[in-house]
């Protein structure tokens, strides 16, 4: 070789970007003009020797012809694409059986070629296992990158199977029971990223379909003696498959096929199962990578929909992670934005750090607690908020940190304390109700007994007169008891019936009460006057009853029997948006001392009225219904007046 | 040697009823009636009156049998005398609250009677 001198700049950078094996360049009537020593020795064995005299056009005419044809069609795909074109080429025919991975160059001066490259490795096992080795790493680097598995088959055809001689390479995926062509390379792809045809391969048939079935590896050297063959849209002469196994399952399969009888050797079949190996190992990553972010999702999921707050704090205190209620529950109570890092005194309110030390303390060895902690918001609302702390434990069950659960049961406590108060008010009614039985059935035993000494001591009585005053004093405890009955009666009924309002005629009313007045002892002697300014009332009619029939009941009873004419008025008036409704009498009057208890239940102002003391606490109570109020003004000896104040529209009306 | 006894009644029937049991049960019983606990307590305390016995309602109005009770231990009179307790009150609490005295001999139901009353050996 005595070219190397002469070589001009341009050709020696060509030569550099051929990074092959073999190496020649021509000048533009395909004279070598340089050889490297590889292709010098080659050549050599079979019996030329390229130097400037010797061209292609001689290995042509030579018993080298197949080998010459290679380069002279490879320069004419030059000419027609691009300044470089690579390429593989098989040939089996004949003793010089050749695999070659090749590429050629042409420089160009003024529009003319001035030299032609090429370049070539013989696709060896020794060479494809290197290069499988480095295309590997190039693809796994490439892998890391893409975590979608359709697009993970594109770049395994481009990055892997493009670059290993495996022919027409195809790609296809199990969904289901078929198999999805998802990828191809040569004759098989269409565009980009296109499967020439996208038929659907049924998961039992053919060739791919015995892989897919029976999860082994298989390969043909003539497809058109193989029983698993079928052709689909030329006549494949070879064909190599294997499957892609993800979890001990078949994930899909990679399909090799060539127009050569026996392109396929045992290297290929080995380097396909490898890369379906780098394929499944990348896929399984994926999908636990995509099982994991769809745990993620789905705790995330959980986490965030609920409304109470959720916290991790590390060893440290310091905020490992929390959830969106958290987010907006320290927006709301604190105005502040929490952040992943943050310490715990930055994120706990102040009054509560030193509590959450301790509960953190004990979190951290394991144990679980649950505290409360009253706190306003930022608008001054008071919450109460339950705290409930846990250890956190990694798979390993080691704990490496705790939560912390915050839910306001703002409204449970609220409830809680809502009942807390109506039971203790129940409790309070029971009692007074046990009371009211008891102070009843005394009340009612009272007369009831008094008339039972009476009739022992009428029995045994020996004179007349004497019987008559025993049947005078028995009268007075039948009524007594009588009245004291339907006092009862008239609270039960005030407390149990709802109050409803209606027009009530004020002197049909009054009238209808003096027949009943009437058998009142002492009725007949009182000077009964009435003053209405008003012709009709709007209330409750039964509970208007009971008000003017205590009152004017009250003042029969208690007519000071000393003086020389008892009256009573009864006056009823309107005044703005209430009625006045007064009971005036000259009777005995209240004692200054005794006023205050006037309305108390059981409480009489002399014990030796008959009366059941409870007329006037009725009053009290029917009044209070009705959301009225009761005046006094009595003197004792002078007489008494009730005012009773009712609103003519009160809430319950 | 005749027995003295103070009736102690809010109700005017009440003590007249009881007097007059008591006056056919033993016509030789001095009796006293006091119209409430204030009233029992001034005769007691002024000397005007030394019962034997005193027969009390509870169920009286300002001052009530057992505050009646209360004030006699606070104050100088010597409790030289039975009391019986003698009510219409079905009470439990005003039965054990009687039962828990222990001044109280016993606890009568009204009306009384001469039954009721030799059982008590007045």
């Amino acid at each position: 070789m005595k070219t190397a001198p002469s070589l001009e700049n341009s050709v020696l950078e060509l030569l550099g970007n051929i990074n092959r094996t073999h190496r020649a360049v021509f000048d533009a009537s395909f004279n070598f003009v340089y050889c490297n020593r590889p292709y010098e020795e080659m050549l050599q064995k079979q019996g030329f020797q390229p130097d400037a005299s010797l061209s292609l056009f001689d290995l042509y005419n030579s018993s080298a012809k197949e080998h010459a044809e290679l380069w002279l069609d490879a320069f004419k795909m030059l000419h027609a694409a691009s300044d470089s074109y690579a390429f593989s080429a098989f040939s089996n025919k004949g003793e010089q059986q050749f695999r070659l991975d090749a590429e050629v160059k042409a420089v160009y001066k003024d529009g003319q070629v001035k030299a032609f490259a090429l370049g070539f490795d013989e696709l060896t096992d020794a060479f494809l296992e290197t290069r499988f080795n480095r295309l590997r790493s190039e693809f796994l680097a490439k892998a890391l990158m893409v975590c979608d598995i359709e697009e993970l088959v594109w770049v395994l055809v481009d990055e892997l199977l493009a670059k290993l001689d495996l022919g027409d390479a195809l790609i296809l995926l199990r969904d289901g029971n078929v198999l999805v062509p998802a990828a191809a390379y040569g004759s098989e792809r269409k565009g980009a990223r296109e499967v020439a045809s996208g038929l659907k391969v049924s998961f039992s048939k053919g060739i791919t379909g015995y892989v897919a079935t029976t999860g082994e590896a298989y390969m043909t050297g003539d497809c058109r003696k193989d029983p698993h063959y079928i052709q689909e849209h030329f006549a494949a002469g070879s064909e190599v498959a294997v499957p892609i196994l993800v979890n001990g399952k078949v994930f899909g399969v990679i399909n090799c096929e060539s127009e050569h009888l026996h392109f396929f050797r045992s290297i290929h079949l080995n380097l396909l199962q490898r890369t379906a190996e780098v394929l499944s190992a990348r896929i399984q990553e994926v999908n636990s990578l995509k099982e994991l972010e769809l745990l993620e999702q789905q705790h995330l999921a959980i986490l965030n929909s609920t409304p109470n707050s959720f916290l991790l704090f590390n060893k440290k205190l310091r905020l490992m992670s929390f959830n969106t209620a958290a987010v907006k529950a320290w927006r709301h109570f604190k105005k502040q934005a929490i952040a992943v890092g943050d310490a715990h005194h930055v994120v706990i309110p102040t009054e509560f750090i030193s509590n959450f030390e301790s509960n953190a303390a004990r979190s951290i060895q394991g144990e679980q607690a649950v505290r409360y902690l009253s706190m306003d918001d930022a608008n001054g609302l008071s919450h109460r908020l339950k705290l409930s702390f846990a250890p956190a434990r990694n798979r390993s069950n080691v704990i490496f940190g705790f939560t912390v659960l915050v839910e306001d049961v703002s409204e449970l406590y609220q409830a809680n304390l809502n009942l807390q108060a109506r039971n203790a008010q129940l409790e309070q009614g029971n009692k007074e109700l046990d009371k009211f039985v008891y102070s009843i059935s005394h009340d009612l035993r009272a007369p009831l007994s008094s008339m039972m000494g009476l009739v022992n001591l009428i029995e045994n009585a020996q004179q007349l007169p004497e019987t008559k005053i025993y049947a005078k004093m028995l009268q007075d405890a039948a009524d007594s008891m009588d009245s004291y009955i339907r006092n009862v009666l008239e609270y039960s009924r005030n407390k149990r019936l709802e109050v409803e309002f209606e027009e009530i005629d004020l002197d049909e009313l009054i009238r209808d009460m003096e027949q009943k007045f009437r058998f009142i002892p002492g009725y007949r002697e009182l000077q009964f006057e009435t003053d209405f300014e008003i012709k009709t009332l709007r209330s409750d009619a039964y509970r208007i009853e009971i008000i003017l029939n205590n009152l004017i009941s009250n003042a029969i009873k208690y007519r000071d029997l000393g003086k020389r004419q008892s009256w009573c008025k009864v006056t009823i008036k309107e005044d703005g948006d209430h009625y006045l409704i007064s009971v005036a009498d000259n009777g005995i009057g209240v004692p200054k001392i005794k006023l205050g208890n006037l309305f108390d239940m059981f409480f009489k102002v002399k014990t030796d009225h008959p009366g059941s003391g409870l007329g006037l606490y009725i009053l009290k109570e029917v009044v209070d219904n009705l959301h009225g109020q009761i005046m006094v003004e009595s003197k004792e000896k002078k007489g008494s007046t009730f005012g009773v104040l009712l609103p003519k529209n009160p809430p319950n009306g | 040697m005749a027995k003295t006894v103070l009736l102690v009644d809010d109700n005017p029937i009440d003590l007249m009823i009881n007097e007059k049991t008591l006056q056919r049960y033993n016509p030789e019983i001095v009796i006293y009636k006091a119209n409430g606990g204030e009233q029992a307590l001034a005769m007691l305390e002024s000397g005007l009156c030394n019962p034997n016995c005193i027969l009390l309602d509870i169920k009286m109005p300002n001052m009530n049998g057992f505050e009646f009770l209360a004030a006699l231990e606070a104050s100088s009179v010597e409790l030289n005398f039975g009391i019986h307790m003698l009510s219409s009150s079905i009470d439990p609490s005003d039965l054990q609250q009687a039962a828990d005295n222990p001044v109280v001999k016993s606890y009568i139901e009204k009306p009384i009677s001469a039954e009721k009353l030799a059982k008590i050996a007045l």
